[in-house]
């Protein structure tokens, strides 16, 4: 793939803030065109990789292009083909949904009557005419999302950069970013989200990165991210969570993996690549041995899971080699 | 300028490269980075105007509070004082305006100072920096508000000075000459 082809290109970004690593040598690879996922936990360096690509934070080290502009050397060409939505929802109360779109486009640089005429339009996609007068102080969350998600699509950016776009919103106004969301990708904008919502990024996402310390783990399709721990799992359930470790034991043995045990639900679970097979094994092992269990069963992988094991993984793995 | 404005309502699925809507910014033309600096404050001007329109309670407030300040201290704690020497409350308007326009400036301050943290933990600063407008004119459409917004404050407030029986070029030297002073300074 050539660099034309990519919307979002970094090598090998480092930042530092103190004596905290807030980026370690983060790679990514965005095709124009596609929604690609910042996953993590808390900390992990998603918003800081957004703020060097928005042009807001500086890198200390390693490469950055957003529409093929360089993000350090020619920040303003970058600022002109980029949307962002911060965390916050930046709009401004004290003026109507109207007023806020049409002041916005007036600092994108468009004259009185274009900035006028962009903002109805705006309002139009966003289903926002109706509430055009009124303050985004009585919207609901999901509204003022749309609102600040129109207020970054004044110049119907290349590349939208969305900072967990969907935090603090209820059901309901997680669907309405999620439809709006698609609608950007759908008229050919690329998105890069940061969410720490796996359903939202297995939803959204054509690809997925895992970030944690900084750095990306793992980058793949949700559906391959699923299949990288498995097929499928095979859950038990113990009656007596005493019995969870005999359990565990008769398990290891009959698989041959290490289960994973969740004491305060009783559960161990194991990612096996014959499922029924080892359903059966388990099932025969555990009536033979007289041990009382509530359910046993096969089942898919979440994306939660998928995303646990590897940063799990990664993090014991930087443990040894520290 | 061009504007194409166009927008299809439909889906094109993933592969439609059609924009939503477009509008495209002129490319900056060389020295002109200074008249757009110009608009983009003024843009930031008719934004904190806008709030003055849509909450004029904020405003009232701002203007309210000094001239409340002024007719107490004038009236409730200059009538127990003798500061000429002519008798309780006598000429005290004269020795308190200076203080209240610096007072009604230094007021000024502290909502400078509280809409620029807003903003700032708001995000608003945030989606400035990531757009393509001029970086000085949040801080100096800020600025330039602020200042009217001052003036107007300090024009209401010299108002009712006058009302009250401040005089600015009063009789005697010393006195008028620490008023003027007080005043200019406050003023710019």
């Amino acid at each position: 793939m050539t660099a034309q082809e990519l919307a979002v290109e970094t090598v090998g970004l480092t930042k530092r803030y103190k004596d905290k690593v807030a980026l370690d040598g983060v790679d990514l690879a965005v095709p124009r065109g596609t929604v690609h996922g910042l996953l993590g936990p808390n900390g992990a360096g998603k918003t800081t990789t957004v703020r060097v690509l928005a042009t807001l934070t500086d890198p200390d080290g390693g490469e950055a292009r957003v529409a093929g502009h360089d993000v350090v050397a020619q920040p303003r060409e970058v600022r002109r083909s980029i949307g962002l939505t911060g965390q916050q929802t930046a709009v401004d109360d004290l003026m109507t949904a109207r007023q806020n779109l049409t002041m916005f486009g007036r600092l994108f640089r468009l004259s009185k009557a274009d900035a006028r005429r962009r903002a109805d339009e705006l309002l139009e996609i966003f289903g926002l005419t109706e509430a055009a007068g009124r303050s985004p102080k009585k919207f609901s969350g999901g509204m003022r999302r749309r609102l600040d998600l129109a207020a970054s699509m004044i110049l119907a950016p290349q590349v939208m950069f969305l900072d967990e776009p969907t935090t603090g919103l209820d059901p309901a106004g997680r669907r309405e970013v999620w439809e709006a969301v698609r609608n950007l990708t759908s008229q050919g904008t690329t998105v890069l989200l940061t969410t720490h919502y796996l359903d939202e990024a297995d939803k959204l996402c054509d690809r997925i990165s895992l970030i944690d310390h900084g750095r990306n783990i793992i980058e793949d399709t949700p559906a391959g991210l699923k299949r990288r721990i498995g097929d499928e799992r095979l859950d038990v359930v113990a009656v007596d969570p005493a019995d969870l470790a005999g359990l565990a034991e008769l398990v290891r043995q009959a698989t041959g993996a290490d289960p994973a045990l969740d004491e305060d639900a009783a559960t161990l679970s194991v990612p096996v690549p014959d499922g029924v097979a080892a359903l059966t094994t388990v099932a025969v092992e555990i009536r033979a041995q007289g041990i009382e269990v509530a359910d046993i069963g096969l089942r898919r992988p979440t994306l939660d899971e998928a995303f646990l094991h590897l940063t799990s993984r990664t993090g014991a793995a930087q443990e040894e080699t520290r | 300028m061009t504007t194409t404005t166009h927008h299809d309502g439909r889906r094109n699925g993933r592969t439609g490269r059609h924009s939503l809507g477009s509008a495209t910014a002129p490319t900056a033309q060389p020295g002109a980075g200074l008249l757009w600096a110009a608009r983009d404050c003024w843009t930031i001007v008719l934004q904190e105007f806008t709030h003055l329109v849509r909450q004029p309670s904020t405003f009232a407030w701002q203007i309210g509070f000094p001239v409340v300040m002024v007719l107490m201290f004038v009236y409730v704690f200059g009538s127990a004082m003798d500061v000429t020497g002519q008798g309780a409350g006598e000429g005290y308007v004269d020795f308190a305006m200076p203080g209240m326009f610096a007072m009604t400036m230094a007021f000024g301050f502290m909502d400078t100072a509280y809409a620029v943290t807003h903003n700032k933990e708001k995000g608003f600063m945030d989606r400035f920096r990531s757009m393509p407008m001029a970086s000085s004119a949040p801080v100096t459409g800020r600025a330039v508000s602020d200042v009217i917004r001052a003036a107007i404050d300090l024009a209401v407030i010299v108002g009712v000075a006058l009302l009250i029986g401040w005089r600015a070029g009063g009789s005697s030297g010393p006195r008028c000459w620490r008023s003027r002073c007080c005043c200019g300074c406050a003023s710019h």
